[in-house]
């Protein structure tokens, strides 16, 4: 190879590898039917969400389902295959931080009642959700957990939970925690402890920190996220 | 020209002597799935409707002449006049999805296929589209229409499916095969090809569902008629059948040795599709008439379009003498398939990360899926398909995992909940994989990985480590 030619392979090489490693698009989650997940950045930035959500980050979880769906609230149903999976996201990270939540103009926490409201809309929304995925305990564990935390739903929350807890069916570390707390405010310090046991072993890797592990924030505002 | 020596004819299914003789060391007989079995959840089967016990004859061996892979436990009485309804059988090819894994059901039979919209139908039909047509989606992954953003993911996969993309043609199935040998495959599949992967699924088919879908594929089946060659033919059947190449695809498991030809082994790599779906021809009696056998080797085409066997320069001699050879030579008993040895549970830490890489994430999912996920319809073990209830089982997540499954009550029960021996019921699944492979089908449990080859023995030990480390998520 003469200099002339190793000049214009070198200059090639230079401009062409930079280009292809910037080029490079993320990694794939799978394959199978999940296509979308390569494709369609709401996708993953959901997913991002639930990651977040599962470590115990519910304001970073909501941030992102904001992204995807900044008017959430008012969302038709079936508007987006993803609105259900964007819905839920939200809904627990409402739960998980006691309402204590500000997402966009929708999801106000300055108040006591504005909390609540947040609440009460993540109740209903999981409500819906649950209705529409019929006997799905992944569904139903999280009802639970959020008929939980309103003191007029308790009863229903520990029936809920009770009930996926007989056949072994709660699907999260949240759900045995809520669960504990059900039984012991009813006097079941038996099923208390069942509960608290199920709840640590799957607590153990990602110990939730929700509200109900470490108390919120005490400022209203600090659940603030933009969108 | 005349096939050497012609034997009477009879009907597959008739109690002849001849074929008794050689169906007497049938493994194969057929088992009944009840039509409400579960698709992989061990659900006990009901008593199968239609099922016919008087009149008729007990025939074990429509599924291979001399045996096939492995014994089967459960026999079944075939009754040979028994009424098929084959309008209802094209029906149930639509509501099994056939199309999900089959190509070529268009020109399967000379009955039309139901036109959409039938009340009994559901998700993939006939013209299945790609994203619910297992095959065709792995074929668009080896040959680089799947968009994939990472160069080593296509790779990644391309590892993983290139022993998952080739599944026979039904196309002019009519032509071909015999009419029992169909109802007998589909009550109890088993490896018919030994170098492609995937087999043909235990389908929860009653009798009558497989003598129906049989009916369809074969309505007429009264010209094909089982001959007893001469033993000179056979024996230049057998040379020639060296000779012309034939063992560089086939394998007759039970016949005498080759001079050439290589072992087949499951899943090989590296091989043409139509290596890869080359038939153990110790079935070929049984599935076909020699006539047609006669016919396939000298034009394969001219039975099914789109045959991947070659046309190899035959005289019409030759053509019958290789048949001879196929339908004539005498074969071995055929031995079951061993099962390897299950390994210890795991003294070290299993985490789910590691099953759901190496199991749940690489092969369950594709049929137990979320739709809200994977923005599809959830798999047919999720939402149903191939037939089967919708199970509501979702194994592409923890969480999902931990929901359960439907019974067929429509209640939920944990995968984690003991069978009556304490094995966890997914696990038993897994299990019952190995032992339908080994030729023992159990109609109270259907094997996973529904037809996919059983969980290597070190990926069973890592489900069976988790669940017994206690299922957890870390």
């Amino acid at each position: 190879m003469d200099t002339r030619s190793f000049v214009r392979l070198l200059s090639a090489v230079c401009f062409v590898v930079p280009l292809a490693i910037a080029a490079q698009p993320t990694e794939a989650v799978a394959c199978g039917e999940s296509i979308a997940f390569e494709v369609d950045p709401n996708v993953l930035l959901l997913s991002q969400a639930e990651g977040n959500l599962t470590a115990g980050k519910p304001r970073a979880a909501a941030l992102d389902v904001m992204k995807v769906f900044p008017k959430i609230k008012t969302a038709g149903v079936g508007s987006s295959p993803l609105l259900p999976r964007a819905q839920r996201i939200l809904a627990m990270a409402i739960v998980r931080t006691d309402g204590l939540l500000t997402a966009g103009k929708d999801f106000k926490a300055s108040t006591a009642d504005e909390r609540r409201a947040n609440l009460e809309w993540a109740v209903g929304t999981l409500r819906r959700l649950s209705s529409a995925k019929k006997n799905n305990p992944s569904v139903e564990t999280d009802l639970g957990e959020a008929l939980s935390k309103l003191p007029e739903t308790q009863p229903e929350a520990l029936a809920v939970l009770d009930k996926l807890a007989r056949k072994d069916l709660v699907t999260s570390a949240r759900g045995y925690r809520a669960l504990a707390e059900l039984r012991k405010a009813a006097g079941d310090d038996d099923g208390h402890v069942a509960a608290m046991k199920k709840y640590e072993a799957l607590a153990r890797k990602n110990k939730p920190a929700n509200a109900a592990d470490k108390p919120a924030a005490k400022a209203a505002g600090s659940g603030v996220i933009s969108t | 020209m005349a096939p050497p020596h012609v034997a009477p004819s009879i009907d597959t299914l008739s109690p002849k002597p001849r074929s008794l003789k050689s169906l007497s060391t049938v493994a194969l007989l057929v088992a009944i799935v009840g039509a409400g079995v579960g698709a992989c959840s061990g659900d006990h089967a009901s008593s199968t409707p239609g099922t016919s016990t008087t009149a008729s004859t007990t025939v074990a061996a429509t599924a291979s002449g001399t045996g096939s892979a492995a014994p089967i436990t459960t026999a079944v009485a075939f009754d040979p006049n028994a009424p098929a309804d084959p309008k209802r059988g094209a029906e149930l090819v639509v509501k099994m999805e056939c199309a999900r894994c089959h190509d070529g059901l268009q020109k399967a039979s000379t009955i039309p296929l139901p036109q959409k919209p039938v009340e009994e139908l559901t998700a993939a039909d006939v013209t299945a589209p790609d994203n619910k047509h297992c095959y065709h989606c792995h074929a668009a992954i080896l040959d680089g229409r799947y968009t994939a953003p990472k160069a080593s993911t296509t790779a990644r996969w391309k590892k993983n499916v290139e022993v998952l993309r080739d599944v026979p043609s039904l196309n002019g199935a009519h032509q071909r095969f015999r009419r029992g040998w169909i109802q007998a495959f589909l009550l109890a599949p088993f490896d018919l090809r030994p170098r492609l992967a995937p087999t043909m699924p235990r389908l929860a088919l009653t009798e009558a569902d497989a003598r129906d879908i049989a009916a369809f594929l074969v309505p007429d089946d009264s010209a094909k008629a089982p001959v007893t060659p001469a033993p000179e033919a056979v024996r230049e059947g057998r040379e020639l059948f060296e000779k012309k190449g034939c063992v560089q695809c086939h394998v007759i498991t039970g016949a005498a040795p080759f001079k050439t030809g290589t072992p087949a082994k499951q899943g090989e790599r590296g091989i043409t599709p139509a290596v890869r779906l080359a038939p153990d021809l110790r079935n070929a009696r049984d599935r076909m008439s020699f006539e047609t056998i006669v016919k396939w080797i000298k034009k394969p085409g001219s039975i099914k379009s789109d045959a991947l066997m070659p046309e190899t320069p035959l005289t019409e001699d030759e053509a019958q003498k290789i048949a001879s050879f196929v339908v004539g030579e005498a074969l071995a008993p055929a031995e079951p398939k061993k099962m390897p040895a299950r390994l210890p549970v795991l003294d070290r830490k299993v985490s789910y990360e590691e099953v759901k890489q190496r199991v749940f994430n690489k092969i369950c999912w594709h049929c137990h899926s979320d739709a809200d996920y994977a923005i599809g319809d959830g798999g047919p073990g999720n939402t149903g398909g191939f037939g089967f209830p919708p199970r509501g089982l979702n194994l592409a997540a923890y969480d999902g995992i931990l929901s359960g499954s439907l019974d067929d009550k429509g209640e939920r029960r944990s995968v984690f909940e003991a069978m009556a021996d304490g094995t966890p019921r997914i696990l038993a699944s897994l299990l019952a994989r190995r032992t339908e492979e080994s030729g023992n089908i159990d109609p109270a449990i259907r094997g996973m990985p529904l037809g996919l080859p059983a969980l290597s023995p070190e990926d069973l030990q890592l489900v069976e480590s988790w669940i017994a480390q206690g299922h957890l998520p870390d």
